[in-house]
């Protein structure tokens, strides 16, 4: 992985190939690194200007490339930078490459935070965590190196990697920086690219003929809800059939949501929502129950039909589309106009057959409410549902279902029950949202995917009001789907709750909650003290022993260990010295080290590099602190081996032993 | 040495008592990332979200964990120098000095030690407890005295970011004195009879080193003094005599800076220890004055000069030192019989009379001026030298 720059190089790399939403780019940039570093042994030199063409020239590239791919046009310069980038790591930098080198990786890391923002951050975020203090320590360490001579003065080791210490206060400070530094979005929202595909369909259509596109059976997960127990998310309420078709109420009255005061409703039911892509919800914010507080941030003016749906004047895509409302809890009895319980019991004039069949079922229940259970039970216990069903006949599709196919998705059991129940006078509405399926088991939240897609009806009765009333056979239902996604969709959830969406209000209710701990805290503790105060004293005591423990132990295994290596080169130099003095070259003892090797230096020495360099390793561990490691040492034992088995050297030592330590000019 | 540190133009009260300006500060790199967050942090206002600042707070914690390691390092690490050191300008120390990493807590690093000369040396890591011995690479160009009191500590341990700087209080000082250069000694006056003197006279002395000859004996003659091989031929006692030895003087008088610039003040220097050594050589006595101080100091012939280098390195720039009445003053102190050698930085109308009067009053005057002054040729009569930084000629 070569050095700290190259990996944060790697990362800016990955972060440019990852602003395309997928991962091709990200490979071909992961090969262009790696191709440029192991081709790296020839070093390429380019004129400046020529690097500089080639950045233009892979903007350029870029620009195209993206344009082909359907990409922003904006990244094309991200491309300039790699190819600059790529091209740099094929020769060793100067100081000042090597920072520019650095701050363009960070450009592109930069680019990165603001399009990729879903968990493939996390990973980047760690990292640039680990990367950015190694890189930015190793860009001082090389400026720190002293300026080598032939036997370099004592070399000081380079300092150890970043330690944990640091990266934990790294990382700390980054977090904390995040949650308390003061921010405010000057951008408008922009808006995600909409779902491609197949998965384009709207909930109505997936509800209607869930066959008929992916989208109805996709276990994309669409909402996800936090709440004790969820009723049945409405979002359309049909009122209105024609015979073949059933519509929205074109003509309804919209009103505010008539929110109740504050104090009232504390204890009532709240659920926090959120919405994967305001572009699947066409406006509509899905509810349960009597809506009586409502607030969010991804859309303008919320109203309420007559029906109950709640519906915004607009909305858009947001990093985190979270709303939130409060249901009452036991909502009054609503009473029914007379013209509104007209519309709602308009059915198509019913045939023989068909008042035969619900003589038949209802067995002479007299009681409204009674006779819609009864039906709901019969088309639930003796009715099949079957997606991709035969369509139905468009004559008379109520009987052709009743009577013949007795099968079908959950709009068609919604359907007919509606019209049954219209053909026994009372007022129905057909209600397309979604059925709460499962929860996910580690957030807790319920998971409202595009599976769960529903139709059932709403009846009303002059004693109960509207009674949600569910024909689909529950047994046959699509099953929940599986554990890792849970897993997935909660680190998401958390990810966007938590992170992308953190803005002032949350660090504001954060403030404020620190706050209040602080200032409950003093109490808490007297309160508490007894059995809190032995629980913080004990780490306390540990950590101050360990304190005045830990460096002595440190200390003398290190110096353990130092003096072990100082021994070992001690030991290869003392028996470099005794080869030499068997070939007529003694040391005498008021030479230094390095003026031994000046005067070996005066005569041409074969093996000169190899005593240099024991010498250069026997200084630097005596004397310059420098770690001997087993590479090292055995690259002394091979230089050792040389200087041993050189012929030319016994040669010459043999004939004229003394020769080498006659000063030079010397006869 | 007596008296040196009043000459000293910024005497320290106590060696280190003086504080740093600016102990923390963000180096050339720290300013480069800081300007970098700034932008980052005006990109996340325009942003969908606050990761941008997620970027920034990673760069903050470098600098919060670069502040603490650099407080650290500098606030543990120990240096031991050699209490003094004499050098010429030009030179390097030669002996090591000890430095120590005190930390329990753990390793240092990027130090660098910096005395007002410059930079000694740097040291790129040492371990907790740690110790090292180096010597400071860094050439003095400059005379002077350094003192070990002013020598800053600086570690941008481990991001370059931020440096943490400490003035260290150490006791001791780095003595640089001018280099001087061969030149021929300047003429000098009133020859006295000296024992070891190079200069030989017309009579005969009763010691010396060149013999002469023998003469008779004379009451009062020392016993010692008589040659007993001529004393056995019959003609009496007869005593050795000797070749007359003398020694002249000169008076040295330099200017401190009048001129106003340093590098001439250094050349001024160099020129004024290289007459004074060239004249010890040449066995004169020497009287030195620099006219900041107005102080005589008399050095016999052959003596090693040092108190000289040592003052030579410690006078500081004075532009008042050709202030009226000063160079008078000066003169009044040497000795009527002495050669003057005035080595000044400018000169000016007073001066110039000032010499004019000598002239008349048979003194023997040389003025050395810098090679810049090349329009000066002669002055009221006396003879002109020119001196750079490297050596002395006679005025054309």
């Amino acid at each position: 992985m070569k050095s700290a720059r190259h990996q944060l190089v790697l990362l800016g790399l990955l972060c440019q190939g990852l602003v395309w939403d997928n991962y091709w780019l990200v490979l071909v940039n992961a090969a262009l690194w790696v191709s440029c570093l192991n081709f790296r042994r020839r070093t390429v030199r380019l004129p400046p200007m020529v690097e500089v063409a080639a950045m233009f020239g892979g903007m350029l590239a870029g620009y195209f490339l993206d344009l082909t791919a359907g990409q922003s046009v904006h990244f094309s310069v991200g491309h300039g930078v790699t190819i600059l980038q790529c091209l740099r790591l094929r020769r060793p930098l100067d100081r000042r490459e090597q920072i520019f080198s650095i701050l363009m990786a960070l450009l592109q890391f930069g680019v990165a935070c603001t399009v990729v923002l879903d968990y493939r951050f996390v990973l980047i975020l760690l990292g640039a965590m680990v990367i950015v203090p190694r890189t930015l320590m190793e860009l001082e360490s090389n400026s720190f190196l002293l300026a080598t001579e032939r036997i370099p003065q004592p070399q000081l080791p380079a300092p150890a990697g970043v330690g944990r210490w640091a990266l934990a206060t790294v990382a700390g400070v980054a977090i904390l920086f995040f949650l308390t530094f003061p921010r405010g979005f000057l951008a408008m929202a922009l808006p995600i690219a909409p779902p491609r595909g197949q998965d384009g369909g709207s909930l109505l259509d997936s509800v209607m003929d869930p066959a008929r596109s992916a989208a109805a059976q996709s276990s994309r997960v669409l909402l996800q809800v936090d709440a004790d127990r969820l009723g049945y998310l409405r979002c359309y309420a049909l009122t209105d059939f024609d015979g073949n078709q059933w519509s929205r109420d074109a003509h309804s009255a919209w009103r505010p949501i008539d929110y109740a005061p504050q104090a009232q409703k504390e204890n009532w039911p709240v659920r926090r929502v959120r919405a994967k892509n305001a572009l699947w919800l066409g406006r509509v914010l899905p509810t349960d129950g009597r809506v009586a507080q409502l607030s969010g941030r991804f859309f303008r003016r919320a109203f309420q039909s007559a029906h109950g749906i709640v519906e915004c004047e607009a909305m858009w895509n947001t990093a985190n589309n979270l709303y939130e409302y409060r249901i009452h809890p036991h909502p009054p009895l609503e009473g029914l106009l007379s013209t509104r319980r007209e519309q709602l019991t308009r059915h198509p004039p019913a045939s023989a057959r068909l008042n035969a069949w619900l003589d038949q079922v209802l067995a002479g229940e007299t009681d409204p409410l009674q006779q819609a259970r009864r039906l709901e039970k019969y088309l639930q216990t003796r009715f099949t549902y079957r997606l991709g069903a035969p369509e139905l006949d468009r004559l008379n599709s109520l009987e052709d279902f009743l009577f013949n196919q007795r099968e079908g998705h959950c709009e068609r059991f919604a359907s007919a029950l509606a019209l049954l129940l219209r053909v026994k006078d009372t007022p129905t509405r057909v209600v397309i949202g979604y059925l709460p399926s499962r929860r996910n088991w580690i957030s807790g939240w319920y998971d409202i995917r595009f599976k769960d897609a529903h139709a059932w009806i709403e009846a009303w009765f002059p004693e109960h009001g509207w009674v949600q009333l569910d024909a689909t056979p529950r047994a046959s239902l699509p099953p929940s789907g599986l554990a890792l996604s849970d897993a997935m969709e909660t680190i998401d959830s958390a990810w966007y709750a938590n992170v992308v969406n953190f803005d002032t209000s949350t660090q504001n209710q954060l403030l404020a909650i620190s706050r209040q701990t602080i200032s409950a805290t003093p109490e808490w503790l007297l309160d508490h003290g007894a059995w809190v105060a032995p629980l913080l004293l004990l780490p306390l005591a540990i950590m101050l022993g360990r304190r005045f423990r830990r460096p002595h132990h440190e200390r003398d295994t290190d110096r353990a260990e130092r003096r072990r290596e100082v021994q070992l080169a001690e030991h290869d130099y003392t028996r470099l010295l005794g080869l030499l003095a068997r070939q007529g070259m003694t040391r005498r003892p008021q030479l230094t080290p390095n003026e031994f090797l000046s005067q070996l230096r005066q005569h041409s020495l074969p093996t000169l590099a190899d005593v240099e360099f024991i010498t250069g390793v026997f200084c630097e561990t005596r004397y310059g602190q420098q770690r001997l490691t087993p590479t090292r040492q055995a690259e002394v034992e091979r230089a050792l081996r040389r200087v041993e088995s050189d012929p030319v050297l016994k040669a010459g030592f043999a004939r004229s032993p003394n020769r080498l330590l006659r000063p030079p000019g010397s006869p | 040495m007596n008296g040196s540190s009043q000459i000293v133009g910024t005497p320290l009260a106590s060696p280190g008592s003086r504080r740093l300006k600016f102990p923390l500060a963000f180096t050339p790199i720290g300013f480069l990332f800081l300007a970098v967050s700034v932008s980052l942090y005006f990109s996340a206002l325009t942003s969908q979200s606050g990761l941008l600042l997620l970027i920034i707070g990673i760069l903050g914690g470098c600098y919060v964990v670069n502040l603490s390691a650099a407080r650290r390092a500098v606030r543990h690490l120990e240096i031991l120098p050699p209490a003094s050191a004499h050098l010429a300008e030009g030179e390097r120390l030669s002996q090591p000095w000890k430095i120590t990493n005190a930390s329990p807590g753990g390793a240092v690093g990027f130090i660098r030690v910096d005395s007002p000369a410059g930079g000694l040396f740097q040291i790129r890591s040492l371990s907790a407890g740690g110790s090292i011995s180096r010597t400071p690479n860094l050439t003095f160009q400059r005379r002077g005295v350094y003192r070990h009191g002013e020598i800053t500590i600086t570690s941008l341990y481990p991001f370059g970011l931020v440096q943490a700087a400490r003035r260290l209080p150490l006791s001791g000082e780095i003595i640089v004195h001018p280099a001087l250069y061969e030149t021929a000694s300047p003429l000098a006056t009133g020859y006295d009879q000296m024992v070891g003197g190079k200069h030989k006279g017309h009579r005969h002395a009763t010691s010396g080193a060149g013999f002469a000859g023998v003469r008779p004996w004379q009451p009062g003659d020392p016993l010692k003094q008589i040659h007993w091989k001529s004393s056995s031929k019959g003609l009496g006692l007869m005593v050795k005599t000797f070749d007359e030895e003398l020694s002249g003087r000169v008076a040295v008088i330099a200017d401190c800076g009048a001129s106003g610039d340093p590098d001439t003040l250094d050349d001024c220097l160099r020129a004024a220890g290289s007459l004074i050594f060239a004249a010890l050589d040449a066995g004169h006595h020497v009287e030195w004055l620099d006219l900041g101080r107005v102080e005589a100091q008399i050095i016999p012939p052959f003596a090693d000069g040092h108190e000289i280098l040592d003052t030579l390195a410690r006078i500081e720039l004075d532009k008042d030192s050709l202030a009226p009445g000063r160079l008078n003053r000066a003169l009044d102190l040497v000795s009527h019989k002495s050669a003057i050698c005035l080595v000044l930085t400018q000169i000016n109308a007073e001066t110039t009379s000032r010499i004019a009067k000598m002239i008349t009053q048979r003194r023997r005057v040389s003025l050395y001026l810098p090679a810049h002054a090349t329009g000066v040729v002669a002055v009221a009569g006396a003879i002109v030298f020119r001196y750079s930084a490297q050596d002395i000629v006679e005025a054309s």
